[in-house]
């Protein structure tokens, strides 16, 4: 016959049936023992020692650890190259300016002019002047929006974090400025199209649980910015047609001027050849022909004298004009330049993340607060001091 | 009977039940002679701790606190050191002497129990006893683990452990 663990354990049940039996006196132990039993005498309570005392040093130990580590991580020092202007990890140059084509990366922010930057001098001068430009009437409704964005991340993989945060932000058409990464922070500044913005928002959103992510968006109303820029508009606008119809009013004055002294200067000329074609034996009326021709010589010297101010000063005043016209031209470029850089701003939006690391203690007080945990634990003791079980029997 | 009856009568017995306390000592008497039989050898010694036992829990009954196991596992913890006490006053040996014949009965499988006192023989003490708690005194795993002390897995682990070995001595 096969052994194995049924028919064992089942050979062993029946053997250990048939040891059971009972003593050959069994009666007057029985009797002996029964009769032993005493009646039950009033219960005198005493104190159940407390047999738990490693339970409690264990919370107390956690209690400490608690409040000793949550110190040491909020003393624990920034590192002081957590913004670096320079990025700490090499791209393909950005389209900035000279060279380069301001659409490589589908955004053409003005990097030509250095207006779309942060610390340009536009956003400088815009910033600190906001109040010069002055309070805008009630009555205009209209929204310039600049919106800037800041998130804070906390995470245990800074450097994958901030990876795919740029990738993000270049899958959205945007433009990383600046990107500082070390082991336990990171830093990136960016860029990205107001009209997707929000989808970017739910996408830095999901890349770790709402506990771990703080946000924030601050948007101003660039209005006054506008309005100064129109009011200037206008008002170079209106020079510059002042300066035209100037400039056509010198023209035709000029073309006025010209033709008649060049009439002048025809009726001279005509005089003076009528007189030399005079033929006359009178010579007083030689003599007088003589002198009527040297006084008409003069007045067309003086004609040709006058001819050639006139074209000096309509030289010069051209000149002048046309100056000016450039002038405010250029102004008008310019106004328009920051026109279109206020709409392009306003159409776009400057965000920072910060990434920062985050350890297992700090992740289990994000989900159970210091005063929670103490309170837990302090229940656990508490318990533990009224109910404590005891896990041996009591062998008398 | 069951555990939930053990449990019962024993807490009759605590409020000073006689009628409890000789139900309790009909249903476990047995089990537990049997045992001490087994484990001692000798009938004399084992009636008289068999009996001291007995006292001893009758006496310290207020002791006894339930915690998921029967009072028959309680009692056997109890019989339990009053063996080591005996061996180590006595210097006794579980196997030196032999005990009496057992009477055959007429249905006894005869082949069978030389079968597993040959096992038994060829087994250490630890698994004797381990096999001795499981089958003659009935106890389950985690009465087993309160009465040697251990965790009610362990108790299981060295059972089987235990039939391991002596299907290996059977093969052998």
């Amino acid at each position: 016959m096969a052994f194995n663990n049924d028919n064992l354990s089942k050979i062993l049940r029946e053997w250990g049936e048939k040891q059971q039996r009972s003593p050959e006196n069994n009666e007057n132990l029985k009797i002996q023992a029964v009769n032993s039993l005493k009646q039950p005498e009033e219960k005198i309570t005493s104190q159940r020692p407390f047999r738990f005392r490693w339970i409690v040093f264990a919370c107390t130990a956690a209690v400490l650890t608690i409040y000793f580590v949550g110190a040491f991580y909020n003393q624990l020092p920034i590192p002081s190259n957590s913004i670096l202007t320079t990025p700490g990890v090499q791209y393909p140059q950005s389209s900035s300016g000279v060279g380069g084509d301001p659409n490589e990366l589908g955004v053409s922010y003005g990097e030509a002019t250095g207006l779309g930057e942060k610390n340009s001098a536009f956003n400088k001068v815009a910033r600190r002047l906001t109040g010069y430009f002055g309070s805008t009437p009630a009555s205009d409704t209209r929204e310039f929006l600049k919106t800037d964005y800041h998130a804070n991340i906390k995470t245990r993989k800074v450097g994958v974090m901030a990876n795919r945060i740029q990738t993000f932000v270049r899958g959205f058409d945007g433009r990383v400025d600046t990107l500082s990464v070390d082991s336990r922070h990171a830093y990136i500044t960016f860029v990205v199209p107001k009209d997707s913005f929000e989808n970017f928002k739910e996408e830095i959103k999901s890349l770790v649980p709402d506990r771990f992510i703080s946000e924030e968006d601050r948007s101003q109303n660039l209005l006054p910015q506008k309005k100064s820029i129109e009011q200037q508009t206008n008002s170079v606008s209106q020079i510059l047609d002042g300066l035209q119809k100037d400039r056509a009013a010198l023209i035709n004055r000029h073309n006025t001027a010209i033709i008649s002294l060049r009439r002048q200067l025809n009726g001279i000329f005509s005089e003076i050849k009528k007189l030399q074609l005079e033929i006359t034996t009178d010579t007083i009326r030689q003599q007088q022909i003589n002198s009527l021709i040297a006084y008409l010589q003069s007045q067309q010297r003086r004609v040709n004298q006058n001819i050639s101010n006139e074209n000096s000063r309509y030289n010069s005043e051209l000149s002048s004009l046309d100056y000016k016209i450039k002038n405010s031209e250029s102004q008008l470029k310019n106004l328009a330049a920051q026109d279109d850089m206020l709409a392009k701003t306003v159409e776009t939006i400057e965000g920072s993340v910060s990434i920062e690391w985050i350890s297992l203690f700090e992740i289990l007080k994000l989900y159970v607060p210091t005063g929670w945990l103490v309170t837990i634990f302090g229940a656990i003791i508490l318990l533990y001091i009224l109910f404590g079980r005891r896990k041996q029997i009591d062998l008398p | 009977m069951s555990p939930e009856e053990e449990l019962s009568l024993a807490a009759r017995v605590k409020a000073g039940d006689k009628k409890a306390l000789g139900l309790l000592w009909d249903a476990i008497t047995p089990k537990l002679y049997g045992y001490l039989l087994n484990v001692l050898r000798d009938k004399t010694t084992a009636e008289d701790i068999f009996g001291q036992t007995w006292l001893k829990a009758i006496s310290k009954i207020n002791l006894f606190k339930a915690m998921g196991v029967r009072f028959s596992a309680w009692l056997f913890a109890i019989a339990r050191n009053e063996c080591k006490q005996q061996w180590r006053t006595r210097k006794y040996e579980s196997m030196g002497e032999a005990i009496e014949d057992e009477p055959r009965s007429e249905n006894e499988n005869h082949q069978d129990k030389i079968f597993v006192k040959q096992i038994l023989e060829k087994m250490t003490e630890d698994d004797r006893e381990l096999l001795k708690l499981r089958y003659i005194a009935e106890l389950s795993f985690k009465e087993m683990a309160t009465v040697l002390n251990i965790s009610a897995i362990s108790a299981r682990v060295r059972v089987h452990r235990a039939l391991g070995r002596a299907r290996s001595i059977i093969k052998q």
